[in-house]
């Protein structure tokens, strides 16, 4: 060895090797040693394990680090922050653009908690929390979900955020459990109040006395038959017409799925409730109904007469 | 909604439709008017408050606002529109 030692430089004039460092303790291949120009390496028991290259990044583990801080193994390997007191550890960026945490392999990126897998965006970016292997863009598994609205509106929202495709885009909201896919709603305490089952039947207990299939009204009106005919309210109904004295036809919006419903009608004129009054035709299939008031045997205007169709 | 749509009947009389507002006018009557059948629309007041002659109303269809297409071309329609 030529070492220099002068008021300038220092010490100096030797480069050193992993096995045998330049600088140097007395654990003779343990030390500090120059493996290339502008490079501080460090090595224990005559192996590099650390160095700083020419370009200011810093190998742990590798002689070629890629960025400013490289930590490699050829097995596990981690970095670790730890605190032995009560304070928190953090990860902190400061950057005027936006930080990333980025897995640049074609792998899963996973977040633990106390020594477990809670949450993770798979290699394909959908997100699982509580499942490994979400099944989806967002997945939750193996618990329930709470979201908070605040003071929002609503806690939960669908949506899309670019334009439309077209004006026929849906949203939906479904069960996707193959095994039990119905779609049930409960209250805070897991108690069931209304199920959409997957055969589209709506369940709810509203005063029923339990959760039952709900058949609701497809079609209703109220209307004046005398004078001038008028709608006082309707639900489903595009129109209805005049056909002549006590004959109305009701013309759905939406059409019947079948024949098969059922019409309800009524009708009073002035206070005096009307017999007779019967649904004539509801043959005409999925788009009209034809509604005859009888009072006696004469087709009589009903003040009152009162249509709905249930199916 | 201050206008019907009337047309005339098979057996000569006429059929006056009052719409509830679910559906543009003009639709109503493309509607619920049968096929081919030409229709004119008019006004609340054009038409008798007094129906003790129902059966016996009259009007000129001479110069029609259009004709139906009639229920099943209708919801045909909207099935098509729906597919696109």
């Amino acid at each position: 060895m030529a070492i220099t030692i002068n008021g300038t430089t220092g010490i100096s004039g030797v480069d050193g090797s992993a096995g045998t460092p330049a600088v140097q303790g007395t654990d003779s291949n343990t030390g500090v040693f120059f493996p290339a120009a502008d490079t501080i390496a460090f090595a224990e028991g005559g192996a590099e394990v650390m160095r700083i290259d020419s370009s200011g990044n810093v190998g742990i583990g590798t002689t070629s680090p890629i960025s400013k801080l490289e930590v490699k193994a050829a097995g596990f390997v981690a970095a670790s922050i730890s605190s032995d007191s009560t304070s928190e550890t953090q990860l902190r960026f400061y950057t005027n653009t936006a930080a990333r945490i980025s897995q640049q392999a074609n792998q899963a990126l996973i977040f633990d908690t106390n020594a477990t897998e809670r949450m993770r965006i798979d290699s394909s970016g959908n997100v699982g929390i509580g499942t490994s292997s979400p099944q989806g863009k967002f997945n939750v598994g193996g618990g329930r979900s709470v979201f908070g609205a605040n003071s929002e509106t609503y806690s939960i929202g669908v949506g899309y955020t670019q334009a439309r495709v077209n004006s026929g885009q849906t949203y939906y909201i479904g069960a996707t459990d193959s095994a039990t896919p119905d779609l049930v709603f409960s209250n805070a305490a897991g108690t069931e109040r209304m199920r959409l089952d997957t055969s589209g039947n709506l369940l709810f207990n509203s005063g029923y006395g339990s959760v039952a299939t709900a058949y609701g009204c497809r079609a209703w009106v109220n209307f004046n038959g005398t004078g001038t005919v008028a709608i006082r309210a309707s639900g489903n109904v595009s129109s209805i017409t005049d056909v002549g004295t006590g004959q109305y036809t009701v013309n759905f919006t939406t059409a019947m799925p079948d024949v098969n419903y059922s019409a309800q009608v009524n009708a009073r004129v002035a206070g005096v409730i009307t017999t007779g009054v019967a649904a004539y035709d509801v043959t005409n299939t999925t788009s009209a109904l034809f509604v005859v008031t009888y009072s006696t045997t004469t087709a009589v205007d009903c003040t009152y007469v009162n249509v709905a169709i249930f199916r | 909604m201050t206008q019907r749509i009337i047309y005339p009947t098979q057996d000569g009389g006429v059929a006056i439709i009052i719409p509830t507002g679910e559906l543009p006018l003009e639709e109503v009557a493309r509607k619920d008017v049968p096929a081919g059948v030409q229709f004119k629309i008019v006004d609340t007041t054009e038409v008798p408050e007094d129906r003790t002659f129902r059966s016996a109303w009259e009007a000129d269809f001479s110069n029609p606002s259009g004709h139906g297409v009639g229920h099943d071309a209708w919801f045909a329609e909207q099935a098509a529109k729906e597919e696109v």
